[in-house]
């Protein structure tokens, strides 16, 4: 378990249910999902906390360390890891539109009042903005599922063309063609609201 | 809205990628060749393509030091999600926010019900420690009061965002704070202001018995449930203030709200006691009644910091010239130096009542008509309304009781019921409906407290008025008397010291049974009880009708009058009594400051229009009849008196044909009377006495000739207790 955070809950679970879904087992999706939103959260801040003050999230993958903290990966096949990561990328996607939800409920609230405005209202715009990706990529996988996951995996995720190919089982030249294809659209579909 | 609404996507992504594989050259043979084939495919082609080019730039960075940004700024709060659980709690909305802790409307997983869930602000949180905040809750939490809002829970909340957070968690109270009314209505209805303070008052006194002061009473922290005010946070700002004491990080921290704060809590010096919180809620009071509290926010700051000394707030009569200048006195007790104050939050409450109720000079017209009432059985449907530009006039009973009378019950449920009643019987136009809804809540009262008399007592009151209308929902008129006295009966054997027992007992006698002898026993009583209840002077007044006592009738008319100025009821019955003194036009001068009231009170044109006929002026009463109501054996009397017997003749067939004692008697005598037909009306009138229909209204100079009738003196000898049947 070389890498793995023994502290985290949950550790060997994940694994389990990594391994079980490389089986086929579909049902686990559910379970699974959560614990890799909680422990992706969880290493999120502690990043951040860690690298202070810099607010940075550090430039090597968030969903790396995350794989790495959380997978035996003596016990995981490699299609298994693909898997991993695209769920994690799904997920850091969600982390991303709940924290600009919680920041907009903060805004509502008014218990920003101490803080500089011009941060706020950039994160502000940006918050907005974020949740408005978020619905679009809901309609543009209703069109096409793996462009909403190129989507995830380049730009929640931060994963490379390379990386984005592997997790998905494609191409790097489809990635390119597919990352085009989907900013085109959402830049589209957004540009009309 | 979806950018490509026309053309399948399967169809354009295809498209698409073959074009994005070409070169500019081959591009555009491509799409020229794809348009002559489906422009619509070519055009939505061209779009994404320009959209490919200008979107270079978007989206390029990953989101990831946004991410980083946005995370941190949160985490400097604690923010709960809709849906998001911890422990055994699952959010459902955020609430609100104030200065120390957010609320959020939870669900209670392990136990099934809903909670306000208060989460400390993180900065609060981290100046102490988890272990000292349950322990310093704990005290507060053994408090048990039905006006306190009790602690369900408290603890450490970890989102795994920044860092740990106190909570703690009580009961979810329907409704809105008294922050929220005041907002929607900032002069509060003086009942409901005088309601509040001694709800709240209640609470106080028992927590200060218990040795526990609230340090932060404000209208934020006064929940306006179904059962009247709660106080919410007890025990949580000395909690706060005890377990940051040795903190050196807030060495300044003052748990409380400035605006109400007493002086010896904002300087920090001296001991806190229950005292502070009876200055807060002298200033709620003073909030609630003129919508301002006494000090302003920059006032307060500059006391604090000792640059002023602080000047007296504005007279609250001054804001509201509803108010006498004696509640002034009252309010600024509530709020001197500690020693001086009220000791207790009762004694503050009681005297706020006083100087509000009781023995206001009249001051205009205009005030009095704002009042609302209901009557007594002799009137029909009264109504009631206040005046747009006075809204906040309080509200009066008819009967002279308060709305906010103390309740003789330990059960909030019942006595909420008994309040919703009230406010029903005093709040609107006297229907059908509203008659059969305050039924429906007088008997849940005593649904819920078997032993509830000041219940009793209304639920009498209201049945002996299903008497008067001839019939109510299900109740018929006769079944409406007979529970009228047996529930009146009830209320003074579950509380022979309860004067609207008694004084309702004395109404439903003489009104409804037409036993003068007992009525008088029974007021009497009640009079004793509680001498300045206006309700029993003004039940008295109309027992003096009855018994042809006039200078009796009007000296106590005036005197609930006085007690209870703004009632439009005392003060019609007192143009009734003015009346029977002979006193014509004062009796007139009293109704045309009634009139303010529009549509006038069905007793006020009773007595209007039975003024006019006694002065001979009969075009002005059958007009003022007439306006009220054109179907009233009233209006048809006053016709067939100028000669016109027509409309009488008819509605008296109408009424003989139908005549059931259901019915009751009493309208046919007043048609035979109007149509000159004293045969029949003795014969009606002794009817009108077995089925219980007769009115104290027969008792009127309009009717002088029939009284001197020797005939009549049958009449009398069984109003006076022989004969009749009950």
């Amino acid at each position: 378990m070389e890498g793995a955070d023994p502290s985290a809950p949950g550790n060997e679970s994940i694994t389990d249910l990594l391994v079980r879904l490389g089986r086929g087992d579909g049902q686990v999706m559910d379970q699974l999902y959560p614990l890799v939103y909680e422990q992706l959260r969880r290493i999120a801040h502690r990043r951040l906390q860690t690298e202070r003050p810099g607010h940075t999230l550090g430039t090597t993958g968030l969903v790396h360390e995350t794989y790495l903290r959380l997978v035996d990966q003596t016990r995981v096949e490699w299609h298994d890891r693909a898997q991993f990561y695209a769920l994690a990328a799904r997920a850091m996607r969600r982390v991303l539109v709940d924290y600009a939800r919680r920041y907009g409920a903060l805004q509502r609230g008014g218990g920003l009042r101490r803080v500089p405005l011009t941060e706020d209202a950039a994160l502000s715009v940006r918050g907005e903005a974020l949740l408005a990706l978020d619905e679009a990529l809901e309609r543009l996988a209703g069109h096409n599922q793996r462009l909403s996951q190129v989507v995830e995996c380049r730009y929640f995720a931060g994963l490379t063309e390379e990386e984005t190919a592997e997790v998905l089982g494609v191409t790097t030249r489809t990635v390119q063609r597919d990352w085009a294809k989907a900013r085109a659209w959402l830049y589209l579909e957004l540009r009309e609201k | 809205m979806d950018a490509t609404p026309h053309v399948a996507w399967d169809d354009i992504e295809r498209v698409l990628d073959q074009a994005l594989t070409l070169g500019p050259d081959d591009r555009s043979a491509f799409l020229e060749q794809t348009r002559s084939g489906d422009p619509a495919l070519a055009a939505e082609i061209e779009r994404l393509l320009h959209a490919v080019e200008d979107s270079n730039g978007f989206l390029a960075e990953s989101s990831l030091d946004f991410a980083a940004a946005l995370m941190a700024r949160v985490a400097k709060q604690c923010v709960l999600l809709p849906g998001e659980r911890f422990q055994n709690y699952e959010v459902v909305r955020e609430l609100g926010h104030g200065g120390m802790a957010t609320v959020y409307l939870a669900q209670d997983l392990r136990h099934g019900r809903q909670v306000a869930l208060k989460v400390l602000r993180p900065e609060l949180s981290s100046s102490f420690g988890a272990d000292r905040f349950a322990r310093e809750i704990a005290f507060a939490a053994r408090l048990n009061h039905p006006r306190i809002l009790p602690l369900h829970d408290s603890g450490t909340l970890d989102l795994g965002i920044g860092e740990p957070v106190l909570f703690y968690a009580m009961p979810y109270v329907e409704g809105r704070s008294l922050r929220d009314r005041l907002r929607e209505e900032p002069q509060l209805p003086i009942p409901e202001a005088i309601r509040i303070t001694s709800q709240v008052a209640d609470a106080l006194d028992s927590a200060h018995r218990h040795g526990v002061i609230h340090r932060d009473i404000k209208p934020e922290n006064i929940l306006l449930g179904e059962g009247g005010a709660l106080v919410a946070d007890f025990g949580i700002a000395v909690a706060i203030s005890t377990a940051s004491a040795g903190d050196q990080s807030h060495p300044g921290w003052i748990a409380g709200t400035p605006l109400y704060m007493s002086p010896e809590q904002m300087s920090g010096s001296g001991t806190i006691d229950g005292r502070s919180d009876i200055y807060a809620l002298g200033v709620v009071a003073y909030e609630m009644l003129t919508g301002q509290p006494p000090f302003a926010g920059a006032t307060v700051t500059a006391v604090l910091a000792g640059t002023v000394d602080a000047a007296p707030p504005p007279s609250l009569h001054a804001l509201r010239d509803v108010i006498p200048p004696a509640a002034d006195a009252v309010v600024m007790r509530a709020l001197a130096r500690p020693e001086d104050r009220y000791p207790t939050g009762g004694e503050f409450a009681e005297a706020l009542q006083r100087s509000l109720v009781v023995r206001r000079p009249r001051r205009s017209a205009a005030l009095v008509a704002t009042a609302i009432i209901a009557l007594s059985a002799t009137v029909v449907g009264t109504t009631l309304l206040r005046r747009p530009g006075a809204a906040s006039t309080a509200l009066h009973a008819a009967t002279g009781v308060p709305l906010y009378r103390p309740h003789q019950t330990g059960n909030l449920g019942a006595y909420d019921l008994y309040t919703r009643g009230r406010e029903v019987v005093l709040g609107g136009t006297r229907t059908e409906e509203r008659q059969i809804q305050a039924i429906k809540y007088f008997k849940q009262a005593i649904a819920a407290d078997s032993t509830y008399a000041a219940a009793y007592a209304e639920l009498a009151f209201m049945y002996s008025t299903v008497g008067s209308n001839n019939g109510v929902g299900d109740l018929s008129r006769l079944e409406g008397i007979q529970l009228s006295q047996a529930t009146a009966l009830k209320a003074v054997a579950m509380d022979s010291t309860l004067a609207d027992g008694w004084a309702v007992l004395g109404f439903v006698r003489m009104n409804s049974l037409l036993d003068l002898p007992s009525a008088k026993a029974a007021l009497d009583r009640a009079l004793a009880l509680d001498p300045s209840s206006p309700r029993v002077h003004s039940y008295l007044s109309v027992w003096y009708w009855w018994s042809e006592r006039p200078r009796e009738s009007l000296a106590e008319a005036q005197r609930a009058s006085e007690l209870d100025p703004l009632s439009v009821l005392l003060g019609s019955i007192l143009a009734g009594a003015l009346y029977n003194s002979g006193r014509y036009d004062q009796a007139l001068e009293q109704i045309g400051k009634l009139h303010d009231v529009d549509p006038p009170l069905n007793m006020t044109s009773m007595v209007a229009g039975a003024i006019y006929l006694s002065k001979g002026m009969l075009a002005e009463a059958i007009r003022t009849y007439q306006k009220w109501d054109d179907q009233s054996p009233w209006t048809a009397r006053a016709l067939a008196l100028a000669g016109r017997r027509g409309e009488a003749k008819r509605m008296l067939a109408k009424e003989l044909a139908g005549y059931t004692k259901e019915g009751g008697a009493f309208d046919i005598v007043l048609l035979y009377d109007g149509l000159g037909d004293y045969d029949q009306v003795f014969s009606w009138l002794e009817k009108a006495v077995d089925d219980h229909s007769l009115w104290p209204t027969i008792m009127w100079p309009t009717f002088a000739h029939l009284r001197a009738d020797p005939r009549f003196e049958r009449i009398r000898q069984r109003l006076n207790g022989s004969g009749i049947v009950q």
